[in-house]
């Protein structure tokens, strides 16, 4: 079966497609804001007419690359390309900085590649495992996960924790905007229409990222690179690969980030980041151009985007909103995503799996091949490159849904974005609190209905209790260790 | 002491914004349902408890910290463009899309943007100008199938 799934695969027609989904994807992650999620949408569309296992290796290609390409922005310009590449700019900007964009993009082309394979191989052979685990979560567990994620970025921000903490409250409020999920009634809407549809993420993840980052450019004047130099892509192969732990660490987050429902993309990369600064014996290095602050995120990143896949295919839950779009193209070919699609589809499940591997090759391929031409954005003037973004934020704002008003929004939240950049408020977490209100805000519900509206079910339940005291020491530790080393808390 | 004054209001500012934000849902949590309010009510106490705790901790805590990496490091870059002034002509963007249209704004402020920033390179700046705004405009309108804005002009000479 696997044979013939990759015989099929390699046709010469699912290879054009694969190219074509391939260029597509890495052309749309390379736009600021532009993500994934944008990328596959526009691609369904294209696959009707096609064959079942052409349409996914499409759509698949599409996803890989679109992901990969989002780093672009995120080491060349501080600006995420979407949601997934919020914690490459962490690092991987610093090193564009420093002259090092092209052994950043090596970093980011491999880190991606592998994340991809450790993806793919945990998707053929230890999904069933990892189901079992995720099935057994249930909403006060998904709550408490939730929160944990939230609490490990404020904890990742540089000594900002309250701070942060306060940020993703606010993102949540935001989140909050809009149709209440349990009684769909209109909140905090204060009077106006556009409101009932709630806060647009992409917008105003442009504003926070990239609007703030034109300011700041404004402010800097000549171009991002201070060293006129943008060194080598293999010399970024060569650093990826001197970090195996790292390179397991994030993989491990990645696919289990990925094979919790909703819980993905947003939060795999942030995570692994902060893992991998913890278990660092140089935390203070990250956030000023370490190799592994921009390692651990992308594999983490690519590694869930396959690991999104597992209950898409073997459940028929889809791990993220863009795997929601995949499940909609199973559907809309005929095919029965769950059990049944592995036992009475033939090769189909194998060509499709072959084709996602394929995918990975295609966009690593690709992306060596234009990996340092795109490393030579940072010795743009800024005079130039701060147009640009502007234009693409702008149109990138207004091309998801049509609406001027989701311009304004960017407009509004660049202006906060750059006053946080300035003050150093970690505006990721806001971000994060947006992406993950409507998660936190059912599961909490759900978990009170379990309950009998009692919160004692947050704490009776054994994962649930593990989980929250792992979270409480989490962000106790920092000030702890302060007062065991007989150190003052120096801020917060 | 000008500029730190400037730098702590805008902080302040910041602050403003983001606590008042968050005592906004507060209040308006009184309006709803006990089920729609919840939540919301206990995210927002908890929010400004976070903010309160973060000031607290700033004013008293750490006094001598008051001037943060970035804060010193804004006050020595030198300001081609102040930060007002671009955001400014973002604004402006905006507004003349809504005005003259998608393209024939973006081309204005493709090559006006760069020239406030004192680059002058002029044949660059056209090249720049047309190429990008043409291929951006094909793009989006011929593979994405996004309608651009038109501009109130535009609609207005139609008719």
């Amino acid at each position: 079966m696997w044979l013939e799934g990759f015989m099929i695969a390699l046709q010469p027609v699912n290879l054009f497609y694969l190219v074509v989904g391939t260029a597509f994807g890495l052309v749309i992650g390379a736009l600021p804001g532009l993500g994934p999620m944008f990328a596959v949408a526009l691609t369904l569309p294209l696959t009707f007419g096609m064959d079942p296992a052409s349409a996914i290796i499409l759509l698949a290609a599409v996803h890989a690359a679109t992901a990969y390409g989002d780093s672009f922005a995120s080491i060349l310009i501080n600006t995420p390309g979407g949601v997934g590449s919020v914690a490459s700019c962490w690092d991987g900007y610093p090193m564009a900085q420093k002259g090092q964009a092209g052994v950043a993009m090596g970093i980011s082309a491999l880190g991606s590649f592998m994340g991809g394979i450790i993806g793919w191989i945990s998707l053929v052979a230890i999904s069933p495992l990892l189901i079992l685990v995720a099935l057994r979560m249930g909403p006060p567990e998904y709550f408490m996960v939730a929160l944990m994620a939230l609490s490990l970025l404020a904890l990742a921000s540089h000594g900002q924790v309250l701070k942060g903490l306060f940020l993703g409250g606010i993102g949540l409020l935001l989140s909050f905007i809009g149709r209440d999920p349990i009684t769909a009634e209109a909140r905090f809407t204060f009077g106006y229409l556009y409101l009932e549809d709630g806060v647009p993420l992409a917008p105003t993840v442009l504003g926070l990222f990239a609007l703030s980052q034109v300011l700041v450019l404004s402010e800097q004047g000549g171009s991002i690179a201070q060293i006129r130099t943008v060194g080598r892509v293999w010399e970024g192969f060569k650093t990826a690969l001197r970090f195996p732990g790292t390179i397991a660490r994030a993989g491990i987050v990645g696919i289990f980030m990925g094979i919790l429902p909703a819980l993905g993309l947003s939060s795999a990369n942030i995570v692994a980041y902060f893992a991998e600064k913890k278990a660092s014996k140089h935390p203070e290095k990250f956030g000023q151009g370490e190799p592994r602050g921009l390692l651990a995120p992308e594999i983490a990143k690519n590694a869930c985007i396959v690991g999104d896949l597992i209950p898409t295919f073997t459940l028929g839950i889809p791990g993220s909103s863009v795997t929601a779009i995949f499940l909609a193209a199973m559907i809309m070919h005929g095919l029965q995503p769950g059990v049944q699609f592995f036992e009475r589809s033939g090769a189909l499940p194998y060509t499709v799996f072959a084709g996602i591997l394929l995918a990975q090759f295609s966009f690593f391929l690709m992306g060596l091949l234009l990996a340092r031409h795109f490393a030579k954005a940072v010795l743009i003037p800024n005079a130039l490159l701060v147009p640009l973004i502007v234009m693409l934020s702008v149109v990138g704002s207004f091309a998801m849904r049509g609406f001027v008003e989701d311009v304004i929004v960017t407009v509004v939240f660049g202006f906060l974005g750059y006053l946080m950049t300035r003050y150093r408020y970690p505006g990721a977490c806001m971000v994060l609190g947006l992406v993950l209100g409507d998660l936190v805000e059912a599961n909490f519900h759900r978990s009170l209905l379990i309950g009998q509206g009692s919160y004692g079910i947050f704490f009776s339940r054994p994962f649930a209790l593990a989980i929250l005291l792992l979270t409480v020491i989490l962000l106790a530790w920092p000030y702890l260790r302060r007062l065991f080393a007989g150190r003052p808390l120096a801020r917060e | 002491m000008g500029g730190r004054k400037r730098i702590a209001a805008l902080e302040g500012f910041l602050l403003l914004v983001l606590g008042s934000f968050a005592l906004a849902f507060f209040v308006e949590t009184r309006e709803l349902g006990q089920t729609a309010a919840l939540f919301p009510r206990l995210v927002a106490l908890a929010s400004l408890a976070a903010l309160a705790l973060a000031l607290g901790f700033q004013f008293f805590g750490a006094a001598k910290a008051r001037q943060t990496p970035a804060e010193t490091a804004a006050l020595e870059t030198l300001d081609v463009v102040s930060w007002p002034l671009a955001l400014a002509v973002q604004v402006g963007y905006v507004a003349l899309i809504a005005l003259l249209g998608f393209s024939l704004a973006s081309l204005l402020y493709l090559i006006g943007a760069p020239l406030q920033m004192r680059y002058r390179r002029w044949g660059v700046l056209i090249a720049y100008g047309f190429l990008l705004t043409a291929a951006v405009a094909i793009a989006f309108t011929v593979l994405f199938h996004v309608r651009l804005p038109e501009g109130l002009l535009w609609s207005y000479l139609k008719g």
